[in-house]
């Protein structure tokens, strides 16, 4: 599953990302000014054009309708942490050589500072640890799977403290079809309201699968509403939903998904006129420019003073 | 000669050749040397496993093997200096047919399973013994893990009176069972087909259901309370079984469960954590937690999950049941703790609820390693089962 993290890191980025009210009781007074401090990624644009240079003062956030003071505005200069999940389903997986060159080639996107994992199926979900842009992947255990627990996949993804300073960007390659997951598509999109990372799920077209595969277990009936839950999932971490339908689409719809993360804003406010603790419902408006879509998380929790 | 000198039909064919595409060097498959399965199978003989199992594992044209082993195995087996030694390289060639198919099990079964079959005739051609015994439980993990029902055992009419629809099956669970009558594990099997073709858990969100009360409704109500009582029928034999019991008394529990019988379901299920194997215990707690959560009792799946981990630490299913649990509580430092630790068990256990319908495939590393040591094992060492035997089918 996940690679083994430092503890300190991550207390950091909790607070980074989902509030302080934890960490101002346990922690030194140094931190203090960070450890208050919400950050949020916005994605601004203009049909499917980004909006660039755009300013604190362009910006109107409400937490929990209280209107804050954003105190720094960045684009760009955050490294991401990308996991790609990538769907090996007997569905998806009919050109497993092809499949592996994808993943090469998304990985090649990165910038020096970012870094990668991959999540695909095989008896199991299989996770590799995180590796740095431009370290060769080893492909060589990418199989077709023999499950389809694609809501496990999403959970074991977003169950994943961001580090300080990173951002975490999900991609999901998948037909968003579920058979066989510990968990529901409900309990995924329950999670999405809560996790820290952006998601955007790329539906593909099934491939075919192979022509002599064998079968699958199934243990519940077709999750087939599923897709719309999962889609829901990914706008509530401000992430979106693309459509892939062939082979060719696959890098490029990541591509798409991966830009749109990278051009976004991520702003940055200390909560003022609000209870720190409990769940904080986020609204982010671009005011100063007509006919923008504006995209970003719609809620974050921060758990109270005593746990 | 050119294309002038020729009659007109054979020049126009030649002209045609010319303007074909070139044929995709670097892709198509080469046929390998008539001899190379030979090669593999003496191999595999002396104890080289790994290394022609990997070849077979990994070849492009799977085909030309599947056509040598049946051309050119018997051959080599019938070249023995003595009977017990052909018998012996006989064992080889099935050995290594049940190796190749597990390696290349996903994506290659449609080729495989006709040789599994021939291999398999190839072990009965001697009386039953411990050979045949370790290459039977290999061949039925492996089919199980395929989870081709159909090419264990044809499968039963629809309704009452009525001949099976395909008639062309394979019934591969009836020649163990057959050879070897009083081994729980086949008789287990026959139960794990008839579950198979029980009804799956209900959807966690209610999809589109037969109107209640309607004719299809009641129909298909009595088709799945059917199929159910027909695998809990074939389970109750191996209930107090001691080695096959706790398994049999976990997949009852668990049939109970997907028709809705929550309290016999939970009194099957608290029954098999006492179980001695520990795929068993782990199942038996992460179904008790899925069902209470499924009833909204969050706290008594919260501890039904931790009673899994505790039973197999680092188990994917029960790690993101329970982490998913505690986050949806409100209460992300747990659930993302116990994703972490999960993450640093290292090897990651099989994960029995992935495993769960696949039958005795999760025994395949042991299986295995029982087919090697037989396969090593000297001609004349070959132990006869003093058990009541039927002749092949």
């Amino acid at each position: 599953m996940t690679a083994r993290r430092n503890a300190v890191p991550w207390l950091v980025v909790v607070a980074l990302i989902l509030g302080v009210t934890p960490f101002e009781a346990q922690r030194t007074p140094t931190f203090t000014s960070r450890i208050s401090s919400v950050s949020v990624d916005v994605s601004v644009k203009v049909g499917a054009r980004p909006v660039a240079n755009l300013t604190a003062a362009d910006f109107r956030l409400e937490d929990n309708g209280v209107t804050q003071t954003i105190e720094a505005v960045s684009i760009e200069a955050v490294p991401i942490d990308v996991t790609l999940f990538h769907d090996t389903s007997p569905s998806l997986a009919g050109k497993i050589d092809q499949l592996k060159n994808d993943i090469q080639r998304i990985a090649r996107l990165l910038r020096p500072s970012d870094r990668f994992r991959l999540l695909t199926f095989s008896l199991g979900i299989d996770v590799t640890p995180w590796h740095a842009a431009g370290e060769v992947l080893d492909l060589r255990r990418v199989r077709v799977g023999r499950i389809s627990a694609v809501d496990d996949a999403l959970i074991i993804a977003m169950m994943e403290r961001s580090e300080p300073d990173r951002r975490h960007l999900i991609v999901a390659l998948t037909d968003a079809v579920d058979a066989g997951s510990a968990v529901g598509s409900a309990a995924v999109r329950d999670v999405a309201s809560r996790a820290e990372a952006v998601l955007h799920l790329v539906r593909m077209e099934p491939r075919g699968g192979t022509r002599y595969t064998a079968g699958q277990w199934l243990p519940i009936s077709g999750d087939f509403g599923g897709a719309d839950l999962l889609g829901e999932a990914a706008e509530r971490t401000g992430g979106n939903v693309h459509e892939a339908s062939s082979t060719r689409d696959v890098v490029g719809a990541f591509r798409q998904a991966f830009d749109d993360f990278r051009q976004s804003y991520v702003l940055r406010y200390t909560p003022q006129g609000v209870d720190s603790a409990g769940w904080h419902q986020i609204s982010v408006a671009v005011p100063t420019v007509r006919g923008v879509s504006v995209r970003a998380r719609q809620r974050y929790f921060v758990a109270p003073r005593s746990r | 000669m050119t294309s002038g000198t020729l009659p007109p039909t054979v020049a126009a064919l030649v002209a045609l050749a010319a303007l074909a595409p070139a044929p995709a060097t670097s892709h198509a498959p080469v046929d390998p040397p008539q001899s190379a399965i030979v090669g593999l199978l003496q191999r595999y003989a002396t104890g080289v496993y790994d290394a022609p199992v990997a070849t077979l594992a990994s070849v492009p044209n799977i085909q030309a093997y599947v056509r040598m082993f049946r051309q050119d195995g018997p051959a080599w087996a019938d070249a023995a200096d003595d009977p017990a030694e052909a018998a012996r390289r006989r064992f080889v060639i099935a050995a290594l047919v049940l190796e190749t198919t597990e390696a290349r099990l996903q994506e290659d079964w449609g080729d495989m399973r006709d040789l599994v079959e021939w291999a398999c005739l190839l072990v009965r051609t001697d009386a039953p013994g411990s050979r045949e015994l370790a290459w039977q439980r290999a061949a039925l993990a492996v089919i199980e893990g395929a989870y081709d029902a159909r090419f264990l055992s044809t499968p039963p009419p629809l309704k009452e009176g009525e001949k099976p629809a395909t008639p062309l099956m394979f019934d591969h669970a009836a020649h163990a069972r057959d050879r070897f009558p009083d081994e729980s594990r086949f008789g287990l099997a026959e139960a794990f087909i008839a579950e198979t073709r029980a009804p799956r858990e209900p959807l966690l969100i209610p999809g589109p259901q037969p109107v209640p009360g309607s004719r299809a409704a009641s129909l298909v109500a009595a088709r799945m309370r059917q199929r159910t009582e027909a695998a809990i029928a074939a389970l109750a034999p191996w209930l107090d079984d001691p080695e096959a019991g706790g398994e049999a008394v976990l997949r009852t529990a668990y049939l109970r469960f997907r028709i809705g019988e929550t309290p016999e379901a939970l009194d099957g299920l608290g029954r098999a954590t006492g179980a001695t194997d520990a795929f068993v215990r782990y199942l038996a707690h992460f179904l008790i937690g899925r069902l209470h959560e499924r009833q909204g009792r969050r706290a008594e799946a919260e501890s039904a999950y931790r009673l899994a981990l505790d039973t197999l630490p680092g188990a994917q299913s029960g790690a993101i049941a329970l982490s998913t649990v505690l986050f949806l509580a409100d209460r992300p430092d747990e659930a993302y703790a116990v994703m972490e630790a999960a993450g640093r068990v290292s090897p990651q256990p099989p994960d029995p609820w992935r495993l769960y319908g696949y039958g005795d495939y999760r025994r395949w590393p042991a299986l295995k390693a029982e087919l090697r040591r037989h396969a090593a094992e000297p001609a004349a060492s070959e132990t006869r089962l003093d058990r009541p035997v039927r002749g092949p089918r």
